[in-house]
């Protein structure tokens, strides 16, 4: 092989980039991750990824393994130039190979499917839990709750460990409602009413738009702080209400 | 003798003798109109590359200034817009245009006039795309009132923001008649490949005794003829929208937003078959022939291709799980993703086992082919996460998803179309690409493409959003996104390396005094004329007795007993 040479070089400079990642070791603060989960949807989600990771790496280890094997093995040797068998197929490996695929798929369809009742519908012991309205416009997020005067731009008060249902709106242009390490996000479509729920532990959670809106999309960020009840309460009865309101 | 000859009278040889560009500007030949189409889409492949080395530039750290936000949306815009409609899709009817006729034993394709005027369509629906990064910004009374640029709403051009309130630019109309000049030529070229395949192919080359390569652009024609209208429709609705008073997609006028997403999804999902379709056909094309066996399971793969032309039409629904829809309709779509995963691992598994037992000879073309398997495997493996619902609502429009078609179109696509370049040159020019400087790009490619792409996984469960200008320090994806540029750098390299061994052979290599007709101990017709083969193709026209004609007549095979 002529490129002895450069292989190494190459998988030298591979391992060194991959060596000197975690030396970086980036501030997170503001962590967005699907993996660190901070509310039971995200939390499911977590544990979903993670179960589909499994036969994900037994599938890339074999399939991948093999191909590399083969890639390997049966590569030509010098001075041997009589045809290798000529084999056109099997039927037993297709029917194999279309059948073990399929059941592995169907059940990671299964174990996905069966959670969507839960993401998406509110828990029925939380009917009576608070509605915010998100809104969504160029390139601000506004949250309002029942009963105050003005909507909360971009920072959303919550109280912690209680459902909240979240009822998605956009004035404008189609954003996405994102805060990963809470629940997955939903769309703010305009013109159309999203609905879904989320629960937090105590903390800060940080969150942008993830459908693309225009210029300054990059900029439109959520917070969320989870506050225990009676911070939240505190807070809540010192805010101007809405005239009439209750 | 499995392929005898038939004599037939020439096509047409007299005629206005022109020689050099003027022929080439005039042409109907379909190898010249192949060629035509190779040259033009390489040069956008080049544009969208030096796009997206902008891009990678812009979020190599954080809170970077390189590009201001508008830039940086005009940018990514037209670099996804660039490599789909400009570089990957009409790439392959290069490739087509010049192989299928020769792989069916056929003079030309069926139509060479329109074949030439759906060539000619591509450079014009670019410069009308390009066009709009000379539309200036509208000023009124010294107040900027549109900044003006192409178009900047994504290569998806999703319905509110493209609407005349919200992008105001005129390149976004631009960016609508740009596709619709496309989507034509796409049309025009898939009426042409139905009818070449279906009508002129060779006597005794039944359905099951072509070439996969020409199964693969039979089915990618049908996937265009069906699917394109869809896209055309769409984006003359938001023309009419925007230009005409409208208001299909305005929801304050009682339009809707969502439907947008429905037909242009019913095209753009197909469309990502028609991008890696080709690509199969190419792979069970160099698999088998390097490895020096027949391909395995022959009829697997065609009814592999077949099933996932069939059952791209209805997972499109997929690319909008967090639209709200009822959680009946997310069920069925996530049920129909899970299924286009079976052919697709059949294709990878049939091809593992061609080479499997095989004498494999490591070419150029063959290093790519085993490359874009290899990453195909990983594009595939990472789409089932997306196809989970709940993990969609949580990987979707991040850079998960950004890996995932790279993988999926570049891996396959692109690492598949190199391994047609060094496969097929010999045939198209007579002269051979340099080996060593092409197994040279091949690892350059592979370690920079993935050193980009396979760290996007990451990015994407650390939750960066996909088409985001900037991100601030305090994320933690500032180390990851610096060593994809990196990456993104080395593909650039990777790329001048095979510009170097373009230039080298076509202006500094001499052709050898007689090009072999079959380099490469191939199977199908193409091998059975000269390189590169005359304007009329054949001397006689094959009569073709099995799947593999040309390596029946070099082995004097007179019955050929493997069982497809």
């Amino acid at each position: 092989m002529r490129f002895k040479g450069v292989l190494p070089l190459v998988l030298v400079a591979f391992g060194m980039a991959l060596l000197a990642s975690p030396a970086f070791a980036d501030d997170s603060s503001q962590s967005q991750s699907i993996l660190d989960p901070a509310g039971p949807q995200a939390q499911h989600i977590s544990d979903l990824w993670f179960i589909i990771l499994i036969p994900a790496l037994i599938v890339l280890v074999f399939v991948g393994g093999a191909i590399i094997y083969a890639a390997f093995r049966f590569r030509a040797r010098e001075g041997v130039d009589a045809l290798p068998k000529q084999i056109g197929g099997n039927n037993a490996l297709e029917f194999t190979w279309t059948l073990v695929p399929a059941l592995i798929l169907l059940s990671i369809f299964l174990v996905s499917a069966t959670q969507l009742p839960f993401l998406r519908h509110t828990p029925s012991e939380a009917a009576d839990a608070m509605h915010i309205k998100v809104l969504g416009s160029q390139w601000i997020w506004n949250f309002s709750y029942p009963g105050l005067k003005h909507p909360y731009p971009a920072t959303m008060i919550i109280p912690a460990d209680e459902v909240v249902n979240l009822d998605i709106d956009s004035k404008d242009v189609i954003h996405s409602f994102s805060v990963p390490r809470l629940a997955g996000r939903l769309d703010a479509i305009p013109g159309k009413h999203n609905f879904m729920w989320i629960q937090a532990s105590p903390g800060t959670y940080y969150g942008q738009c993830t459908e693309f809106c225009g210029k300054a999309h990059a900029t439109m960020t959520i917070t969320v702080k989870a506050i225990p009840r009676d911070q939240f309460d505190r807070w809540y009865s010192q805010q101007p209400r809405a005239q009439g309101g209750a | 003798m499995a392929a005898t000859a038939v004599a037939t009278p020439r096509v047409r040889t007299s005629g206005p003798k022109v020689s050099g560009i003027l022929d080439y500007l005039s042409t109907v030949d379909h190898k010249k109109i192949g060629i035509l189409y190779l040259y033009t889409t390489f040069f956008f492949f080049l544009i969208g590359g030096l796009l997206a080395l902008l891009v990678r530039t812009q979020l190599a750290s954080p809170a970077n200034t390189f590009l201001t936000p508008t830039v940086y949306n005009q940018v990514f815009s037209m670099h996804g817009t660039t490599m789909i409609f400009l570089f990957v899709i009409p790439m392959w009817s290069g490739f087509g245009n010049y192989i299928v006729p020769l792989q069916i034993g056929a003079r030309d394709m069926a139509f060479p006039r329109i074949n030439a005027f759906s060539f000619w369509l591509i450079p014009l629906g670019g410069l009308i795309l390009f066009a709009g990064f000379f539309v200036p910004p509208t000023v009124v009374h010294g107040v900027t009132t549109c900044s003006g640029g192409p178009g900047s709403a994504g290569w998806t051009g999703y319905v509110p923001l493209t609407e005349k309130q919200f992008s105001c630019s005129m390149g976004q109309d631009l960016w609508i008649l740009g596709l619709h000049v496309l989507g034509i030529s796409s049309m025009l070229g898939a009426v042409n490949f139905l009818v070449t395949i279906v009508n002129m192919r060779a006597p005794g080359m039944s359905l099951f005794r072509m070439p996969l390569f020409t199964w693969s652009i039979l089915i990618t024609a049908f996937l265009v003829a069906l699917a394109s209208p869809f896209l055309a429709g769409a984006q003359a609705m938001v023309l009419a929208d925007r230009e005409f008073g409208t208001s299909f997609f305005q929801p304050q006028h009682g339009g809707n937003a969502i439907i947008y997403q429905v037909i242009f999804w019913f095209y753009s999902h197909p469309a990502v078959y028609i991008m890696v379709l080709p690509a199969f056909g190419i792979l069970s094309e160099v698999i088998p022939v390097f490895s020096r066996k027949p391909i395995f399971g022959y009829k697997a793969m065609t009814y592999s291709m077949a099933a996932i032309a069939i059952l791209g039409f209805v997972v499109f629904v997929h690319h909008m799980f967090n639209t709200g829809l009822p959680l009946s309709v997310l069920t069925f779509f996530s049920f129909t993703t899970m299924c286009i995963a079976v052919p697709s691992g059949v294709k990878v598994l049939n091809w593992l086992a061609t080479m499997w037992g095989g004498s494999i000879r490591y070419t150029a073309s063959m290093l790519f082919a085993v490359g874009a398997v290899l990453m195909f495997l990983i594009g595939g493996v990472d789409g089932v996460f997306l196809g989970s619902v709940p993990v969609d609502f949580q990987l979707h429009a991040t850079y998960w998803v950004v890996g995932h078609i790279h993988y999926v179109v570049f891996g396959l696509s692109v690492f598949g179309m190199f391994s047609a370049f060094f496969y097929w040159w010999p045939k198209m020019t007579g002269k051979f690409l340099n080996e060593r400087l092409g197994k040279l790009q091949f690892w350059l490619l592979l370690f920079g493409f993935n050193i980009t792409f396979l760290p996007m996984h990451l990015l994407g469960i650390e939750g960066m959003p996909r088409r985001i200008s900037s991100y601030p320090a305090t994320k933690g994806w500032g180390t990851v996104n610096f060593i994809e540029s990196l990456g993104a750098f080395l593909i650039a390299i990777s790329m001048l390396l095979f510009l170097v061994n373009f230039v080298r052979t076509t202006f500094f290599t001499s052709r050898p005094g007689h090009t072999p007709d079959d380099p490469w101990e191939g199977n199908s017709l193409e091998w059975g004329t000269t390189s590169p083969p005359p304007a009329w193709n054949f001397d006689k026209i094959p009569v073709v007795r099995s799947l593999r004609p040309v390596r029946d007549v070099r082995l004097g095979i007179k019955d050929d007993q493997i069982h497809y």
